[in-house]
């Protein structure tokens, strides 16, 4: 059917909660009907939130046609451009890109755009008419939105009274065949411009500084230091520090932001929505889990979803709110960045257990809004004077902290009458209200005694430490940790599933601390665990204080019982503290269990002896393979001291939340630059010949063991890389119709099985692949031996390996000499193809405004070397190989020491924290990601006590790569020197293509060896365009006259206060960025054309430097995307007007027009649904480019694909398949 | 054609043979009735009428499917694909119509 | 629903699942059909069933009410009837109270 909205782009005021914090400036979309009403609502109302200020979301069903009439009363042209959809680029792209007519409305004026929509999901709307990151843009100061599109026959109602809705974030969603669900729009979004209710910026009573960056949901925050000022003015709760009683609506009453309100039971879909311009959010929702992939029933499971600008995901709870247990009380929905979460990105999922018909009231008596039942669910009970039902069986007092719960605390209280009514009848201490461990007839109990402690942490060998590191610990190691017996380490506690687990947590925390350059004197008086993904009763096993809900933490010196049950097979559940996280989760408050399959046994990978705890164990089970089980929890903001006392990367002030200190993973690192050895070659950093092993973790098997590592991330704000090298993993755990990947995305809480055999004896390098993260320790090593040793028990089910006959290897302080022989991983007959690559210096060109980076080193053929060198601009090297093909490669260095930048060893810009002299290399090496290849040789890096595999000037180094399997685009980047080659260009791409594909130029049709712009062209399959996009962030570049660039700063087209300039970006976020060694910096346009609509226009400026990739309507595309270079700051990839799969092996699985959560290591393919100009083949331009506005998309990480109407005398067409090709 | 229990040819004829032919029955049966089709092969559901069974192919004229490019049509669906279904009886809810004007 | 029908055939005769089946007539079952998962409108489910028996016929049953355990909303029903051919039941258990929550992944 065909659905009509009159939107309108109006100025408005945002007050962004009740304190009266707002933005002047603020700029939303709303239906023309309520245009007028929200308009008078803001003025009658300047200093409290206005219901009808929110972002606008519309919705429409699967098949639809949606016409837009948009009307644009900002006084500069601006748009609507729809993510997912199908459109015609010419007239609804809401954009003004290439040599399309501009979709933008002017000032006062209306446009009309058409969509079809086609599949479920979010269709985000965003302004491209100024994509300009300064305050003064407009997507960061609201202009955002959402197309909620729902099952075919859907309808839709407003959950308060159930009528009809035209818009809203929240609405009831029916089906006649389909279950109703509560649909909940949850838009994060940062950054934006915010002033308190005096006018002034906003300041923090604690530090008595600014505060942080606005860190919002659907238009509004509601930040601890508001609240904080009540405290500390004595209004409300006077013994309450500030952290601890942040959520507590017993103290504060309830928050501006977002409550999701439902009945226990109620289907869900939270739309998870990133509509800010920078930071990549993880949404953590309390009580609940989903399938990552809702289209796939066999996808991971999350309960933690890291979501980039600009991208989306659909939440669909398992079993409904409250999860399986039937949870009643307040989850905590939260960005689970610790600084975000603090500074106010948090709301509530209540969920009642009676009737709400509009009648009742809070305890604070403030009315309660009538929640309409779900028309397929039963009707909740009334609330009775015995039974009142959540919140109001609770026996808290108003203005203070929350009750402690009833029963769990040793020597604490029991229920009162109303509770007695509202609990199970077997009531017990961590298991009151709901019985998660009911759910199973008789299940495993397992108790662990869990304390938290304080004690100093030493991260590494050259005595940088934590003074007052804290940890969970059993209470039996706590003697032996304390006396140094024990290296402290995260506690990981072990369980199968189908386990009731019970703790009894003791806080053994002093109650205060002192000041330190990092932080002020705290009151950390009470803690608690707060558990993920397991079931439990959030009201009083949260480990938490939200809401209405109990405070279930506990003072120091008392002890709790919280229970849960862990239902099924998991990975790893995350537990950290949640009363003073924002204090102490950096210095190490966190923690994991894993769920093992039932009936698996854990022991010791050294004794043998059973255990129920460690790090690193080894399981073994009746009935499927044995493995190594490893955990790794990576943290950032590690708050450390040199071995003299000297604070490392202290913040401007104490208190600060700006990127202080360092990194860990599990409470150590190795950073690089003490990893030098006698010769300060850079390229044996990773040798544990020239350095010894790295103190961080070594994950011990025997060759062909399979092992599961479980990736978590323990502090504090940051995205990280997680790579292996040399192994792989499919992408959804539980379902092997998933792509493999090598890489992984995390951001604090979340958590990831990554299950795999160790093919062949090696060490195998894992690392933190990030420049910074790497280059300050964040790596260690899998060891897989190939003889017997004897602090590692075999697999019971595995033949024994070998007794030993020759001597583990040991330290010599001198590199490792080259392997003699490099082995073919490929079986005897596989073709082998050769590639003879040099790396050598040369000038590279990014744009055509003239900037370049004079000291580019780049990989190319041997052939193309001279061309290269001749004045031809290079390109990031190419290469591809078929399925079952052999690739070998000689490499060889061509590099000159005094060629380099900063021979002195100090390279300052991009800038890394802890600066250290690191002189440049002139080796180099190529490693490759997801390939066969046998780690001794051919892994391209020099890593424990694995042969040399680097190639000196004038030396060739051999590596052998077996292509085993299609994986498609495998990054390629040089290890040898990660501060003085990446920035410089030493990345490529190799592409895995499928069994007898040959490669053609799209314009000749010859064949090729390398390129970013191919035909793919196999006679089983269609003729496919294949486009390569190396996606790079950390380039070092000049302009035409040869000053260096700052960008970010530089690029930004609102201009940057002087005073800002310093610290306006983190370390990671420097560096130009781009395509293929390619930039368009929108700053050169507008400096030439300072018109902000018309940036993006080819026809005003002619094309952009980034590549220009062509097609015919309905040719087949597959777009290879690397991301082999080398920033912390996750990216988004969006396509205009195109679509795909979330996994190209996955033909079921939920299809999208957004990649997110790109950092280095990301490797994707995007096989585009229906070819070029999608669906409908329209011809025109569409746009490629990140969504982050900041700071990316005028940093120049955008381009173009272009889809011709007619036959380009440049451009051949498609071969079609004839039906006597094959005719003999 | 024939609906007959007639296995040629066979005479032990397995249990699983006498599930499908019996199946087949059933929507001979349901000739000229609504019906609503899940199967696990795309497009995933059928919503039309029963207007014939030739073999073991149901002949559905479909009113409703998932992708509303495929619907007005007759589709031929293997009866033995088809992972559940209901066909429309007196007494008996109706199979719900989508709604297109909410 | 439509009568039972008389036994008119030799296979109906000897088959002792179906009389196992009918004497299972009006008690509740959970039932799990073949497929890897099921799409309907674009919700993906796996193929679990629970509900009370009504009708069995020779060659399928027929569940009313029927609830889908689908895994974010395990308490659905369905609205219409749902018969499943024999030859699609993967497994079943008979006696089962729809109203049991347990794990679904």
């Amino acid at each position: 059917m065909k659905r009509k909205f009159h939107v309108v782009a109006i100025s408005i005021r945002i007050v962004l909660n009740n304190f009266g914090d707002y933005n002047r400036n603020g700029i939303m979309y709303v239906l023309k009907e309520n245009e007028q009403k929200v308009k008078d609502l803001v003025k009658k109302n300047p200093f409290t939130p206005v219901d009808l200020v929110q972002p606008l979301c519309i919705r429409a069903n699967v098949g639809d046609e949606v016409e837009i009439l948009f009307e644009n009363q900002i006084h500069y042209a601006t748009g609507m451009h729809f993510q997912e959809a199908d459109y015609d680029p010419q007239d609804s792209d809401g954009a003004n890109a290439g040599f399309n007519p501009s979709s933008l409305a002017e000032p006062g004026e209306k446009i009309t755009y058409t969509l079809n929509v086609n599949h479920e999901g979010v269709y985000m709307f965003t302004d491209l008419g100024n994509p300009d990151s300064s305050d003064q843009g407009t997507n960061i100061n609201g202009m955002f939105g959402c197309l909620f599109v729902q099952p075919r026959g859907s309808w839709w109602t407003d959950p308060v009274t159930g009528g009809p809705i035209n818009s809203g974030v929240y609405a009831d969603i029916h089906h006649p065949f389909l279950p109703s669900y509560r649909e909940y729009g949850w838009i994060f979004h940062d950054e934006m411009p915010t002033r308190d209710v005096t006018g002034n910026s906003p300041l923090d009573p604690m530090t008595n500084q600014e505060r942080e960056s606005t860190h919002a949901v659907n238009y509004r925050y509601e930040p601890m230091e508001n609240r904080v000022r009540l405290l500390e003015e004595g209004v409300v709760s006077p013994d309450g520090h500030g952290e601890e009683v942040h959520h507590d609506s017993w103290v504060f009453g309830d928050p501006a932001t977002p409550i999701l309100r439902g009945y226990r039971g109620d289907p869900v879909k939270l739309r998870l929505v990133h509509g800010g311009v920078k930071e990549t959010h993880v949404l953590h929702y309390h009580v609940h889990q989903w399938s990552k992939d809702a289209k796939n029933t066999e996808s991971e499971i999350l309960d933690a979803q890291a979501v980039s600008p600009q991208s989306w995901y659909t939440v669909q709870p398992h079993y409904g709110l409250g999860s399986l247990q039937g949870a009643i009380g307040d989850a905590i929905i939260h960005c689970h960045l610790y600084p975000h979460f603090g500074v106010g990105m948090w709301g509530i999922n209540r969920i009642f257990d009676t009737l709400q018909d509009g009648t009742g009231c809070y305890p604070n008596g403030e009315p309660i809004k009538a929640l309409q039942p779900l028309p397929d669910r039963p009707c909740p009970p009334k609330p009775t004077k015995e039974r009142p039902g959540f919140p109001n069986f609770i026996p808290g007092k108003l203005g203070c902290k929350a009750p402690r719960p009833p029963l769990g605390i040793v020597g604490g209280r029991d229920m009162t009458e109303l509770e007695r009514n509202a609990a199970v009848p077997n009531a017990r201490p961590g298991a009151v209200f709901v019985d998660p461990c009911a759910l199973a007839d008789n299940p495993v109990v397992q108790e662990f005694n869990v304390s938290l402690i304080q004690l100093p942490i030493v991260y590494n060998r050259q005595g940088w430490n934590d003074p007052i590191g804290r940890i969970y610990v059993l209470d039996e190691d706590i003697e032996d940790v304390l006396s140094g017996r024990k290296e402290p380490e995260p506690l990981v506690m072990h369980m199968t599933a189908n386990t009731c687990v019970r703790i009894n947590f003791t806080n053994r925390l002093p109650e205060v601390v002192g000041g330190s350059a990092f932080q002020l004197v705290t009151r950390t008086y009470e803690t608690g665990v707060h558990v993920h993904f397991v079931k439990f009763d959030v009201l009083v096993s949260d480990g938490a204080n939200v809401g209405w809900n109990y405070d279930s933490s506990v003072l120091s010196g008392e002890t709790i019982r919280y229970e849960y049950f862990a239902d099924v097979e998991l990975k790893a559940w995350f537990f950290h503290d949640h009363l003073f996280a924002n204090f102490h989760q950096q210095h190490g408050v966190f923690g994991t269990g894993v769920v093992h399959p039932r009936f698996t046994k854990f022991l010791d990978s050294k004794t043998g002896e059973e255990v129920d705890h460690g790090v690193q164990i080894t399981a073994i089970h009746p009935l499927i393979p044995d493995y190594r089980d490893m955990v790794l929890m990576v943290q950032d903001f590690a708050l450390l001291y040199d071995k003299d006392g000297c604070p490392l990367q202290p913040p401007d002030f104490p208190g600060s939340q700006d990127d202080p200190g360092l990194f860990g993973v599990n409470y150590k690192n190795e950073p690089l630059q003490f990893r030098l050895g006698k010769d300060k070659d850079p390229a044996y950093s990773f040798s544990s010949y020239v350095n010894c092993d790295p103190i961080t973790p070594i994950l011990h098997c025997y060759e062909g063991d399979p092992i599961r590592v479980r990736l978590l991330q323990g502090a504090h704000e940051e995205s990280h890389s997680f790579n292996i090298h040399g192994l792989r993993w499919k992408a959804e755990h539980p379902d092997s119709e998933t792509k493999f990947r090598d890489q992984q995305h995390i951001g604090i809480s979340e958590s990831f099985t990554l299950e795999m055999d160790v093919p062949r004896s090696g060490d195998y390098l894992w690392t933190f692949e990030t420049e910074e993260d790497l280059w300050n320790g964040l790596w260690g090593l899998i060891r897989a031996f190939e003889e017997e040793v004897d602090f590692l028990i075999p697999l019971s089910d595995r033949e024994p390996p070998p007794q030993r006959t020759t001597a583990l290897p040991e330290p010599t302080g001198k590199p490792p000499e080259k392997a003699k022989i490099v082995p073919s991983p490929g079986p005897v007959n596989a073709a082998v193809k050769t590639f003879n690559i040099v790396a050598f210096h040369k000038p590279i060109t990014y744009s055509k405004w003239d900037e370049r980076d004079p000291f580019g080193i780049v990989f190319a053929l041997e052939e193309d070397v001279e061309d290269i060198l001749d004045g031809k601009n290079p390109e990031p090297l190419i290469i591809r190989a078929n399925q079952g093909d052999v690739v070998e490669i000689n490499l060889t260095s061509k590099l000159q020491f005094d060629q380099f930048p900063f021979p002195d060893g100090i390279w300052p810009y991009p800038p890394v924290k802890e600066q250290a002299f690191y002189p440049p290399s002139v080796r180099i090496s190529l490693h490759a990601q997801l390939l066969d290849y046998d780690v001794k040789t051919s892994a391209g890096e020099t890593v424990g006590f694995n042969p040399d595999q680097s190639a000196a000037p004038g030396e060739i180094i051999t590596y052998k790569w077996y292509v085993d399997n299609p994986v498609g685009a495998c990054g390629l980047w040089d290890m040898t020197d990660i501060r003085n080659h990446r920035s410089l260009g030493t990345f490529g791409c190799f592409i895995a293509e499928a069994k007898g594909t040959k490669y053609l130029d799209p314009s000749t049709g010859e064949e090729v060896k390398t390129g970013a712009n191919v035909v793919l062209r196999n006679p089983y399959l269609p003729d496919t365009r294949e486009f390569v996009l190396v996606l790079y962030d950390g380039a070092r570049l000049v302009d035409k006259k040869g000053d260096l660039i700052v960008d970010p700063v530089d690029a930004i087209l609102g201009g940057v206060d002087p005073e800002d300039r310093d610290d306006l970006v983190d370390t990671y976020d420097n560096g130009s960025r781009g395509f293929n060694y390619r930039t368009e910096r929108l700053i050169n346009r507008l400096r030439e054309h300072p018109v902000l609509k018309d940036l993006f226009s080819s026809r005003v400026f002619g094309d952009p430097s980034t590549p220009l990739f062509e097609a015919y309507p309905g040719d087949p595309i597959t777009i290879r995307l690397v991301n082999p270079s080398e920033r912390r700051r996750a990216h988004t990839f969006h396509l205009h007007g195109h679509y795909w799969n979330n996994d190209d092996k996955d033909i079921t699985s939920e299809v999208r027009s957004v990649e997110g959560e790109i950092v280095a290591g990301h490797a994707v393919d995007l096989p585009l649904h229906y070819g070029a100009g999608s669906l409908y083949q329209y011809p025109g331009d569409y746009m490629y480019r990140s969504g982050n506005i900041r700071w990316d998309i005028e940093a120049g990480m955008w381009g173009i694909i272009r889809v011709h109407k007619s036959k380009q005398n440049h451009l051949f067409v498609l071969k079609k398949k004839n039906k006597n090709e094959n005719k003999i | 054609m024939s609906h007959e229990n007639n296995i040629a040819g066979m005479n032990f004829p397995t249990v699983n043979v006498i599930h499908d032919q019996a199946l087949v029955e059933t929507f001979v049966e349901g000739i000229g009735k609504n019906i609503f089709i899940l199967t696990p092969s795309y497009p995933f559901v059928f919503i039309g009428k029963l207007v014939d069974v030739i073999e073991d192919q149901a002949v559905v004229d479909v009113k409703v499917t998932s992708i509303s490019e495929l619907e007005n049509r007759q589709w031929f669906i293997h009866i033995h694909q088809i992972e559940v279904y209901y066909i429309q009886q007196k007494g008996m809810p109706r199979i719900p119509e989508l709604k297109t004007n909410f | 629903m439509t009568s039972e029908k008389n036994p008119r055939s030799i296979g109906e005769l000897e088959d002792r699942f179906f009389r196992e089946l009918l004497a299972l007539k009006g008690t509740s079952v959970l039932i799990v059909t073949e497929s890897d998962q099921l799409n309907l409108f674009g919700q993906t489910f796996r193929p679990i069933f629970c509900g009370e028996i009504i009708d069995v016929q020779p060659g399928h049953l027929t569940l009313f009410p029927v609830n889908i355990k689908i895994i974010n909303a395990p308490q659905f029903n369905f609205p219409t009837p749902l018969s499943i051919p024999f030859e699609k039941i993967a497994h079943f258990t008979p006696d089962f109270d729809c109203n049991e929550r347990f794990p679904l992944t």
